[in-house]
């Protein structure tokens, strides 16, 4: 069984890439363990990813991107800070009450609603994770804030804990 | 006392959008306006740059619909070393913005429209969603991914990977295709055929029960442009432009798409970051720039071709067109849906006919040379209208000067017009039910605007819905999470 791991951002918009290379740098470290999983990265979720996390080998799916913010966690206990600004935490799809919903406007859907189709259409609830990594500068150009370095710095050495968090094996 | 609705979607922070409906002292819609508040600033980031990395670098302005950014940049850059790519690297070109059309046209209809359609614009809006959708027509929702699927995968295995592939080039492309990927794509239409089937099906059944409603979300007459082949047929990647009224008559025809600022011009307004496109041929001075309001995208694409070219396509396109009342233009903004989905047939027709023909896994795809012009201008159909890029380099072929015009900075007036339509006909006092607001959306999303342009974080997209009085104090406040 493996873990879906989807780097999500623009890495020629500064900090708005560190999903990106966040996720590149997880999947080197897993890799070197022997640690299944898939890596997918993108400009932004899209609905048929949902196919891709209903797959029959996919255990758990850790969704990685920067925030500026990102609201209350639904289990705040589980939530683990790996550096300032950078958490693991566990995610919970979009439900029929207005969670799924917003301005229809823009052309991404969020980690819930992709969670959303997958339980809905596909009858798999497949465990969530967000790696979150901290937003501070989204100038055009590849370069990375200090805090996100700090940030990436923290999750390759708590790659494996990562791996046992998201597994369901242990604390990070 | 004249009020002030605003609609604010605060998005992630990529594109922001809010729109103002401004009403007049007796309490009558007097203006509308749709705001783009945040700036791009890819034109002056490319600057310094060589212009070989622009196919790679603009793609990354958008993730839903790199392809046309990657075409035209590509296409500019075919100008800027002066060759003709070889015809199988513009085969498979087509090939890839004919998968983008049916992956982002799939988006449009099935995650973003079909809630409206198919639940009701009065409906619950804790339901009016896709999670609703999924609820009530699990099998629609599950037909949109699939398309959309299909569409990814055209350009995956073409380009190597479905978002930003650095695969078309100045002089052709990087890969040809192989025989066991060409396979793959064949083997996958029939279920994206059947989806498109069904997709128009589920058009009609709302057009039929829709009564006079569809006529309420911006019906008016304007311009409209698109490429058209050299003997008019329907045209996404390469041929010239064609402009016609509303009565259609052809205003502008056979223009070489590199000629394009002998019709466009460009406007600002201080209190948007998006520009504005207009006609420039009906314009006197800038100040009346309104004047030249045309449309693009897949509404304008039909209006302006006299044909599709394939069967399917062209059967539609008939019924298309009788909904016009001198059988040709169509002015009805709702109409941009029918002429989507009409779009992903005519993509699927084309895939398949691409596809079987023997030349399109030839091995020669790329034409090399050096730096022959110091400018270059690229003109490509995204899903959303017409595209240009243009680029002025050095003997290095280094940037000195980049513009762009994309598709929704052209619908801009016509966004605004649609709005205002629509308020007008729906605002009434000084509150917005949540009918009204969804229909406002529903009218700004028939244009399928691209917002999606620049950066992003993992958020959820309210709507916040303020009433300002003329003092900008705030009366009434909605916001739906």
């Amino acid at each position: 069984m493996s873990v879906l791991i989807i780097g999500i951002g623009n890495t020629l918009r500064g900090d708005d890439g560190a999903g990106i290379v966040a996720a590149q740098r997880l999947s080197a470290c897993w890799r070197a363990q022997a640690f299944p999983h898939v890596l997918i990265m993108c400009h932004q979720l899209t609905p048929e990813l949902a196919e891709d996390l209903a797959a029959p080998n996919i255990r758990a799916v850790l969704f990685v991107d920067a925030a500026v913010a990102i609201g209350e966690p639904i289990q705040p206990d589980m939530v683990v800070e790996l550096a300032p600004g950078c958490t693991l935490r566990p995610l919970g799809r979009a439900g029929n009450d207005g969670s799924g919903g917003g301005a229809r406007l823009a052309h991404h859907v969020g980690p819930a609603e992709v969670l959303g189709y997958v339980e809905g259409l596909y009858g798999r609830r497949v465990p969530a994770w967000l790696l979150c990594l901290p937003c501070v500068e989204t100038p055009f150009g590849e370069d990375l804030s200090a805090p996100v370095y700090a940030a990436l710095r923290a999750i390759e050495d708590g790659a494996e804990s990562i791996w046992q968090r998201v597994m369901g094996r242990g604390t990070v | 006392m004249a009020q002030t609705i605003v609609i604010d979607p605060i998005t992630r922070i990529e594109g922001h959008a809010k729109v103002t409906i401004h009403l007049d002292d007796a309490g009558q819609v007097a203006d509308a306006r749709f705001h783009v508040t945040e700036f791009r600033g890819f034109e002056k980031f490319c600057v310094g740059r060589s212009f070989a990395e622009m196919p790679g670098i603009t793609a990354r302005i958008c993730g839903i619909c790199p392809v046309s950014h990657l075409l035209a940049s590509a296409k500019t850059g075919d100008a800027i070393l002066g060759v003709q790519i070889p015809p199988t690297a513009a085969k498979l070109r087509r090939l890839m913005n004919w998968g983008q059309i049916v992956q982002s046209h799939a988006l449009s209809f099935f995650h973003l429209s079909a809630p409206d359609l198919l639940l009701g614009m009065e409906s619950d809006p804790a339901q009016r969603n896709i999670m609703g959708l999924i609820q009530e027509h699990p099998e629609v929702a599950r037909q949109g991914i699939r398309l959309r699927r299909f569409g990814q995968e055209v350009i995956r295995l073409l380009g190597g990977k479905s978002i930003h592939p650095a695969w078309s080039v100045p002089g052709g492309v990087r890969e040809p295709l192989s025989e066991e990927k060409r396979s793959e794509m064949v083997a996958m239409l029939p279920e994206a055929m059947s989806i498109a089937e069904a997709a128009l099906r589920i058009f009609h059944g709302y057009a039929q029960q829709a009564g006079d409603e569809l006529n309420r979300f911006g019906d008016f007459p304007s311009l409209f442009m698109g490429l058209v082949t050299p003997d008019g047929g329907l045209e996404h990647y390469d041929g010239m432009l064609r402009v016609v009224d509303a009565g259609g008559a052809v205003l502008r025809d056979r223009l070489e798409p590199s000629r394009y600022r002998e019709i466009i011009g460009e406007a600002v307004e201080p209190w948007s970051y998006l520009k504005f496109p207009y006609y420039k041929p009906l314009v006197d001075s800038v100040d009346h720039y309104a004047a030249g309001m045309y449309r693009v995208g897949p509404l304008a694409r039909l209006n302006v071709c006299d044909y599709a070219g394939t069967p399917r396509a062209d059967e539609e396109l008939a019924r298309f067109r009788s909904l016009s009342p001198n059988g040709r233009v169509v002015t009805n903004g709702f109409y941009y849906h029918y002429a989507r989905l009409i779009e992903i047939l005519f993509a699927l027709e084309k895939i398949e006919e691409t596809l079987a023909d023997p030349d399109i896994t030839n091995p020669h795809v790329r034409s090399r040379a050096q730096v022959n012009q110091l400018h270059g201008i690229g003109v490509s159909e995204a899903p959303r209208g017409t595209l240009v890029h243009e680029y002025h380099v050095n003997e290095d072929g280094i940037l000195q000067d980049v513009n762009l015009i994309i598709a929704t900075g052209q619908n801009n007036l016509a966004m605004n017009r649609t709005v205002g339509e629509i308020a007008r006909h729906y605002v009434q006092g000084d509150r917005l039910s949540e009918g009204v607001l969804n229909r406002i959306e529903h009218g700004i999303r028939l244009f399928d605007p691209c917002l999606s342009c620049s950066t992003h974080a993992v958020g959820q997209m309210p709507l916040a819905v303020q009433l300002l009085d003329s003092q900008g104090a705030v009366l009434h406040e909605v916001a739906r999470e």
